[in-house]
């Protein structure tokens, strides 16, 4: 009869923790580390000392010393184990594993602060609700009150945000889609990015150049990670979990990029049975399948995608757009053993454009990553607890472009091989990183053409080499006081691609005004070595072709210094305020006086800054309505080498983004307004007729191929007009043979405002300019089924 | 058929509703100047217009004060002279008849390899200068009549670097036909006999040339609409060049 009691009980605490976990956050239990795993009051200071005391009792001690609820089996015979602790000050996060290593009990801790303490054979905790194995071992459990703690909250709390943004999937999906949903693109409507265009590979942060930003899967680096031109990015969409991203105040661990770094990590499983989504879109199917095994204490993940337009075309017109593309991600995780973890990420996408003939034009490129990564805890070694953590992986980046009739061939390619290592040391209220990166990246570019050039998308030039890099770094963070956070990094870098790169220190601190405001300030410094030559002023840009600092130059260096202020108005209303300077020095951007001819001259160097702010309202998911308004004032400034200041391509002055979606029972509404100023551009005042001596008849021809030359004004010396661009879109919910399902409407530019990219003038008849435009009015549509 | 032009329909529908175009008027003023010193010959032509904007508009210009001054110092002043036979007239051609000669004999100046000259042009209140360096004469004449060439084979040359010269232009001239020039900066090239340049069933003429920094800069890239930048300008004050050929070789090919 107890028993069933205790079944009973278990099973009501099991669906109540599991309801609103499931609804509201999708995080797991997880095992609890030293510092918390991010749950702010696991960071309390305990100051105590148990003699032989049952572990029960050392349990309830500390919980009641540290004021709050645990869940435990008091009865279990783990806990009758005599606990012995010396008295001093520890976390609580400690205190709690003190005793469950001494009674063999593993401590599971939710994101939202609940705490279980079980024996190593007894309750799992998994997937937002709690199971118990073994019923005969069922028992009783203390009634908790749980406290939802989100993501957001957790950093803000824990962690030195100063100038970051974390994401989960759920709020990314939220946001209009263009044909399907997209992390890069739901990105660029958070305040501090933005793009050139909407056909453009890259995001600008805060300013800075879009060769800037270190953009990562699971930690690994990536170095094109879009489809069509950067129509698309590579992540599929339902195998991320979250993104997390940087936009200055970069830790000491992210090294080679000035501006920012984002990183995607891949979802979770969150279920023993397998499962995963299919998602139909106009141009492209997708799926996503995965599931926990070995009692959650491993996980895998496998996600497809393919587009068809080439195919639905077809239809229409035999080869009528010979273009498609395609990914494979995946992820596996294990737990081996108490102390051992084993992840790896691998990632294979591919673009592939061919004519119907041998002689057709062709072109494609790719991306491939594998990364693994191995952890393992080191217990109480040399501090209150230790990890440490090791990871290797090899990255690629490919292109080729021929069109043999014209003679005119683009070969790219970037092999990225990596080792990263770390030690984390967690005591009390610091803790420290020591960390160091060893890399090599294989880099070679070629395009040749019989043709003065490729349009300035692809710069005609040769490069290769190798670059070889060592770093070292470590990350402090440091709690005085309940009230204070300070966060003091250093990175040694050594490469032999360019010089100067360095030490890099960082250092950010934060104060909490109240338990909802607090005030944060950041400055570092960054260096850059490999840098793109696709040109930042090009509307359209396939990709970024990256080269190392040419040997005897400088590496782009930038020194940064950020303010923010955030406010929690709401559990689920967030405020931020973020101020920057950023000074650039030795700046390597493409040169447009280039020469094939002439080895190391493919980069300038240049000399700026760049400051703004930026303005962050945020609604949280979780009840209709959930969105956020985002403000972004910028200005950068950029300065030649013959003395010129102009506004770099990226600098746009406002930039104002709506972002909302409504829950309406069974329908999602969604809706963005973009309004921003317009980008500087070139205003081309004219064309001349280009005249050529022929050396053999000693007369003046005309320029065969390319005979009329723009006049120009000075370089970016005049503004494309403001971008306006609103979308919406309509989701159901809804269950169709017993399976969930999501047909989606979607409409881009509901307005059909004219948002031009560029401008292509025409001087030879009538002189006119025709806009060459962004995303025009397209409606899209798709279905996502969950299985 | 039907569905294609269905197809092509709903595709030029969709397109003409992105791209919009607008008239707009060129407010550029600037003299365009084309200068090529040719170590090989004793006249040395100079093309001076004036451009608002628009490519009918680019006409040659009359009473400019152009001068080319030596290594030395001597200060050649140039002849204005109404030539249309220094150019391959084409009726889409700007409009050109007014030349600025220069006659090397008339000063007794010899184009010295490795020495700088300078372009000076005056055009109403306006001064538009450059300098060259010319290359060394390497001519050398190739014997015998034209070779025979077909589609399957492929053209290799290679020549000796030139003292002075920045790069190489090689130019395939079907007679009576538009040639093909690349500008290139090394010393070999190949091309195919089945590609663009070559014309079947006509005699084909195969032109080696050093040229200066400033020829080769001005040719080896085309303006970018989007950026306003491409063509390498090294004059002051006016759009154009100022550089210098000297003639390596010649081979005819009779491509069959």
């Amino acid at each position: 009869m107890m028993r069933f009691a205790r079944l009973v009980l278990v099973s009501l605490l099991g669906a109540c923790l599991a309801a609103p976990l499931t609804a509201q956050d999708s995080t797991s239990f997880d095992d609890l580390r030293p510092d918390g795993n991010g749950v702010r009051v696991l960071r309390t200071q305990v100051s105590l000392g148990i003699t032989n005391q049952t572990a029960g009792s050392a349990l309830s001690l500390v919980a009641r010393e540290a004021g709050i609820s645990l869940t435990y089996e008091p009865t279990h015979r783990n806990f009758q184990t005599l606990v012995n602790i010396p008295a001093h000050t520890r976390s609580l996060a400690v205190a709690l594993l003190e005793i469950a290593k001494i009674c063999d009990a593993r401590v599971l801790v939710s994101l939202r602060g609940q705490v279980v303490v079980s024996p190593y054979e007894g309750v799992r905790a998994q997937l937002g609700r709690v199971e118990v194995a073994d019923t005969a071992k069922k028992t009783a459990l203390p009634a908790v009150r749980v406290e939802a703690l989100r993501t957001e909250r957790l950093s803000f709390d824990n962690a030195l945000n100063v100038n970051s943004v974390t994401m989960n999937a759920e709020a990314l999906r939220a946001t209009p889609m263009f044909v399907e949903p997209d992390v890069l693109k739901s990105i660029q409507l958070l305040p501090g990015i933005e793009a050139r265009s909407d056909w453009s590979a890259g995001f600008n942060v805060r300013g800075g150049e879009s060769d800037q930003s270190l953009i990562m899967l699971d930690g690994y680096p990536i170095y094109n990670p879009f489809h069509l031109g950067g129509v698309f990015s590579t992540f599929i969409d339902p195998a991320v979990g979250k993104v997390e991203l940087h936009m200055g105040g970069l830790p000491a661990r992210f090294g080679g990029r000035l501006s920012g770094a984002l990183d995607v990590s891949s979802a979770q499983p969150t279920t023993n049975e397998r499962h995963g989504t299919v998602e139909l879109s106009l141009i492209s199917s997708m799926f996503t399948m995965g599931r926990t095994f070995d009692s959650a204490n491993g996980s895998w993940l496998v996600a497809a995608r393919r587009s068809y337009a080439d195919v639905v075309v077809n239809f229409f017109q035999t080869n009528g757009f010979p273009y498609h593309f395609e990914d494979v991600q995946t992820r596996v995780d294990r737990r081996l053993g108490s102390n051992w973890r084993l992840s790896a990420t691998g990632y294979l996408g591919r673009d592939k454009a061919s004519g119907d003939t041998v002689n057709s034009p062709y072109g494609g490129w790719g991306n491939s990553v594998l990364g693994i990564s191995l952890a393992r805890g080191l217990g109480a070694w040399r501090s209150d607890s230790a990890f440490v953590e090791q990871r290797a992986s090899w990255t690629r980046f490919w292109a080729v472009g021929d069109a043999s009739e014209f003679r005119s061939r683009v070969d790219n390619d970037v092999t990225d091989y990596r080792a990263t290592g770390s030690l984390k040391l967690h005591r009390g209220s610091a803790s420290n990183v020591f960390g160091y990166e060893v890399s090599t990246q294989k880099l070679r570019y070629q395009a040749a053409t019989v043709f003065a050039d490729l349009g300035g998308f692809f710069p005609v030039d040769s490069v290769s080499g190798q670059v070889h890099t060592a770093s070292l770094f470590t990350e402090n963070t440091w709690r005085p006081s309940a009230n204070f956070l300070v966060d003091a990094g250093l990175r040694l870098d050594l490469t032999d691609a360019g010089t100067g790169a360095g030490l890099s220190p960082r250092i950010s601190a934060k104060y909490f005004l109240s338990h909802d405001v607090a005030i944060s300030a950041g400055a570092g410094r960054y260096s850059q070595w490999l840098h793109s030559l696709g040109r930042g002023e090009e509307p359209l840009q396939p990709f970024q072709f990256w080269v190392p600092t040419p040997a005897g130059k400088r590496v782009s260096v930038m020194h940064d210094a950020t303010l923010g202020l955030e406010r929690w108005k709401t559990p689920t209303q967030i405020i931020h305020v973020g101020a920057y300077f950023k000074r650039y020095d030795h700046l390597q951007v493409p040169s447009i006086f280039s020469d094939p001819l002439v080895p190391n001259d493919e980069l300038t160097e240049l000399r700026g800054t760049s400051y703004g702010l930026d303005f962050l309202w945020r609604q949280l998911d979780g009840g209709d309505f959930s969105g956020w308004m985002s403000y972004s004032y910028a200005l950068s400034s950029r300065t030649d080498q013959t003395g010129y200041q102009f506004f770099p391509t990226q600098d746009r002055r406002h930039n104002l983004n709506l972002v909302g979606s409504w829950r309406d029972d069974a329908f999602t509404w969604g809706l963005r307004a973009n309004i921003a100023s317009g980008l500087p551009t070139t205003p081309v005042t004219g064309q001349f007729s280009r005249d050529r001596y022929d050396a053999l008849t000693r007369k003046w021809v005309l320029e065969p191929l390319v005979r009329n030359q723009v006049i120009a004004d000075p370089f970016n010396s005049d503004r494309l007009p403001f971008y306006l661009r609103i979308d919406a879109s309509v989701t159901r919910e809804g269950r169709l043979f017993g399976l969930a399902m999501k047909p989606y409407l979607s409409v881009v530019n509901v307005t059909n405002a004219s948002n031009p990219a560029a401008y292509l003038y025409s001087f030879s008849g009538r002189p006119n300019r025709a806009s060459l435009p962004n995303l025009p009015f397209v409606p899209t549509f798709g279905v996502s089924i969950a299985y | 058929m039907r569905t294609n032009r269905v197809w092509t329909a709903i595709i030029a529908v969709i397109a003409s509703g992105c791209v919009q175009q607008e008239v707009v008027s060129p407010s550029a003023r600037e003299l365009i100047v084309h200068a090529i010193l040719d170590a090989d010959v004793r006249t040395q032509d100079v093309i001076v217009q004036q451009s608002n904007g628009t490519v009918s508009s680019q006409v040659g210009i009359v009473g400019a004060t152009v001068t080319i001054t030596t290594p030395e110092g001597t200060v050649m002043t140039a002849d204005e002279v109404r030539d249309s036979t220094a150019f391959a007239v084409q009726s889409f051609m700007a409009k050109v008849g007014i030349i600025y000669r220069i006659s090397l004999d008339r000063y007794g100046v010899t184009l010295v390899p490795g020495g700088i000259y300078k372009l000076t042009v005056i055009s109403g209140g306006h001064t538009v200068t450059g300098t060259t360096i010319v290359p060394a004469r390497a001519f050398v004449a190739t014997a015998g009549g034209a070779e025979p060439f077909s589609a399957s084979d492929t053209l290799r040359l290679a020549w000796r670097p030139v003292p002075f010269a920045h790069a190489y232009e090689v130019s395939v001239s079907p007679l009576g036909r538009t040639a093909s020039y690349y500008t290139i900066p090394d010393t070999t090239i190949a091309i195919s006999g089945s590609g663009v340049p070559f014309s079947a069933g006509r005699t084909n003429v195969v032109t080696v040339a050093a040229v200066d920094a400033n020829y080769y800069d001005y040719f080896r890239r085309s303006s970018d609409q989007f950026t306003g930048s491409g063509v390498i300008n090294r004059l002051e004050g006016g759009i154009g060049v100022f550089g210098a050929v000297s003639r390596i070789t010649t081979r005819v090919l009779a491509v069959k």
